[in-house]
């Protein structure tokens, strides 16, 4: 990772408000600051955010009360808009007093009602949320809406509930209770040992495995100051793109399933399926996230295999193309779901929308592999993102000639952009693998297996000081994936906290389904009505983790 | 002859048909991805008369998935007792469901400790419980598992 760092971006950080530290940490694009007082650290967010360019990615209290100098912590986590910068913000009241807590929750919900931020649930504030829990009882009924909906759904999909308020058939307003499938995967952390987090990690959300297992990793790697060779992440970002392309062509399928075009969605289907037969067979597993692990990779496929799973997958995704092309400029496929529930750009910059709901509706930039890349992102940037934005140039549109650029509207953020962006990304995705395997991996002798064992990393972390943290992020196929890790004594783990692109995104959803809030959107010619049976095309065009959202 | 046998088991599978209801106890969505790939058309599981049916009131059989979670307890009470009785079958899909927690994870404070077979048993004795193990298991091991149950079944 040192070796890169000259192709990354950095700019200046912002500087130290008055009464308050900054703190050195030693990592790239990673500044920290401690503010003590409420009235300063509204004022500095509101600078990062208004002036400086930065976006909140995620807010977390944490319970420090075992340390030395005993404190309730809030977090907040920022990344830049086009730099490779993140700043985190720590903001505590000294003291173990179980009052300290209600002060900080209170200024959490000030910052709530001010700034997108949507993460409730921690540590301490568990407790908030635990009588929260919506759980399914048959003797109390909630009169103020229509229809309730779930948490068990017919079909085969996760729980959760939605409270529908509804005038007949049409959508008024929707609220997502989102908590019935909490684990307790952020506690299952704590206390483990560092090289056994893994296999945590790897079970947050399965369909966006590979890019928890990277993003664990990262942060470990980078805690403990550990080189990983290019091969390695070569691989990881190859498994990175297979889990894009693997969830992309699944949830167009669905689309058009829901369309009531069974035909190319069954095409797709046998595509993908087929996919993920060659992936078993040269990585051993069809979600293959086991052969991640700090330090580096525990497999690494020959050049041959590789070059034969490249093979498949660039004749899966140039039948894919074919489909894609067919079924974007049929009517079927229009009618149905242009201009239903819009997202506004405003709208999305407000909820700290990012992953590809940001990029459908034009905040084009908030792609972490462009603005926090790692490994083959860093030396091939020019290469995989032309021209920014990075879909322009992969637009299905124009593979086509005689079209016009005008007659194609695309990321109005509508549930068609959803579903073109979607398209878009499978074919670029294709475009990343081809390079990677033939650039770097080709011509290279079989790499030596440079994994760090279990021991090494414990002995590593023994030297690092405790209560020292460090961020990894990396572009999931949903959106960033985010690890921020904090190390106890020993080799053991104090605090972790995970941030899965859906848990902005879900009030995304909820605000492009309410019906008050989008009527300044009536005027556009494309605007239509939400009705019950469009609700099922609109949550697959978002497709949102569950799992990963309630942790 | 194998044809002969095979159209004979294809006409008993076409009279009857086995609805299967999948029912998600806080699974990390692993096992739903590779249920919802048998369900697609690759595996072609309408041919044995196989089908996931959205309501519970009309299912033979539960796919459960996941280790029970504390916010779906009731949940699951509720979806095993509108099944039709008498012989309720559960298929156990992946490691969570089968051992009662998640694979190599421990001290998860949202999962229930006795899992999905022990809260079934308390409310319904002598349930017919089809382990399927695996990280996810892939939908030729659940398919398999399930025609093996179709075949005791006849």
């Amino acid at each position: 990772m040192t070796a890169k760092k000259s192709n990354r971006r950095f700019i200046d950080f912002p500087k130290i408000p008055e009464n308050s530290d900054k703190v050195f940490t030693g990592y790239d694009g990673i500044s920290c600051y401690v503010i003590r007082e409420i009235p300063e650290f509204r004022s500095f967010i509101n600078d990062l955010i208004k002036q400086d360019g930065y976006y909140i990615l995620g807010a977390w209290g944490s319970n420090e009360t075992e340390r030395a100098v005993p404190a309730y912590k809030l977090y907040v986590l920022f990344s830049h808009e086009s730099a490779d910068n993140f700043v985190l913000t720590e903001f505590f009241h000294k003291g173990a007093d179980a009052s300290e807590i209600n002060k900080l929750y209170d200024s959490f919900k000030d910052i709530s009602k001010r700034f997108p931020v949507f993460i409730p649930y921690l540590y301490e504030f568990e407790r908030y949320f635990a009588s929260e829990l919506p759980q399914h009882n048959r003797n109390k009924h909630d009169n103020e809406y229509g229809l309730t909906v779930g948490p068990i759904h017919a079909g085969i999909i996760e729980a959760g509930v939605f409270l529908f308020k509804t005038d007949g058939e049409r959508i008024l307003k929707v609220k997502i209770r989102s908590g019935c499938k909490y684990r307790g995967m952020e506690r299952a952390f704590e206390n483990l040992p560092i090289a056994k987090g893994i296999s945590v990690a790897g079970r947050v959300s399965g369909d966006s495995s590979c890019a928890h297992a990277i993003a664990w990793s990262m942060a470990v790697e980078q805690l403990l100051g550990i080189d990983v060779s290019d091969e390695a992440m070569n691989l990881r970002a190859i498994l990175a793109e297979i889990e894009r392309i693997y969830a992309h062509i699944n949830d167009t399928a669905f689309l058009l399933k829901d369309c009531a075009w069974d035909r190319p969605a069954s095409f797709l289907f046998e595509y993908r399926n087929a996919l993920m037969n060659v992936v078993k067979d040269v990585m051993g597993s069809r979600f293959p996230w086991r052969i991640i692990h700090p330090g580096g990779v525990t497999l690494y496929p020959d050049y041959e295999n590789l070059k034969k799973l490249a093979d498949e997958i660039s004749n899966t995704v140039e039948k894919c193309r074919k489909i894609f092309t067919k079924t974007w400029f049929h009517n079927r496929l229009r009618t149905r779901t242009k201009g239903l529930a819009v997202v506004r750009k405003g709208r999305a910059q407000w909820f700290g929308a990012d992953g590809i709901i940001a990029r459908s509706c034009n905040l084009i930039t908030r792609d972490f592999r462009y603005i926090h890349p790692f490994g083959p992102y860093t030396q091939f940037r020019e290469n995989f993102f032309p021209d920014f934005p990075p879909c322009k140039e992969y637009c299905i549109a124009r593979k086509i000639e005689g079209l016009e650029q005008q007659d194609v509207r695309y990321y109005n953020g509508g549930t068609l952009s959803r579903f073109s962006i979607r398209c878009n990304e499978v074919i670029h995705s294709d475009q990343i693998i081809q390079t990677i395997i033939d650039e770097q991996i080709k011509g290279h002798k079989k790499p030596e297996r440079r994994m760090i064992s279990d021991d090494q990393i414990r002995e590593q972390a023994i030297t690092v000081p405790p209560y020292h943290w460090s961020v990894g992020a990396i572009e999931g196929w949903r959106g960033p994936v985010v690890y921020w890790l904090m190390k106890g004594e020993e080799d053991h783990i104090f605090r972790v906290k995970i941030r899965d692109p859906s848990i902005s995104n879900w009030h995304i959803m909820a605000a492009a389904l309410d019906e008050e809030k989008s009527h300044e959107d009536r005027e556009d010619t494309d605007f239509k009505d939400i009705i019950l049976a469009d609700f099922p095309v609109i949550n697959k065009s978002f497709n949102l983790s569950y799992a990963g959202n309630d942790l | 002859m194998t044809a002969y046998f095979l159209s004979l088991w294809r006409r008993w599978c076409k009279a009857k048909p086995f609805f299967i209801r999948h029912l998600d106890c806080g699974s990390c969505n692993g096992c739903d991805l590779e249920l919802n790939a048998l369900a697609s058309p690759p595996y072609n599981i309408g041919i044995d008369g196989i089908e996931f049916t959205p309501a519970p009131r009309h299912a033979e059989a539960l796919a459960v998935t996941g280790p029970l979670v504390i916010g779906l307890k009731n949940s699951a009470i509720y979806t095993l007792e509108a099944m039709p009785g008498p012989d309720r079958r559960i298929f156990l899909v992946g490691d969570c469901s089968v051992n009662g927690k998640i694979p190599e994870v421990d001290n998860c404070p949202g999962v229930v400790p006795d899992g999905v077979i022990g809260l079934f048993n308390q409310r319904i004795p002598n349930l017919r419980f089809v382990p399927i193990p695996g990280c996810p298991p892939s939908p030729d091991d659940i398919l398999e598992k399930i025609i093996s149950e179709r075949i005791i079944m006849a």
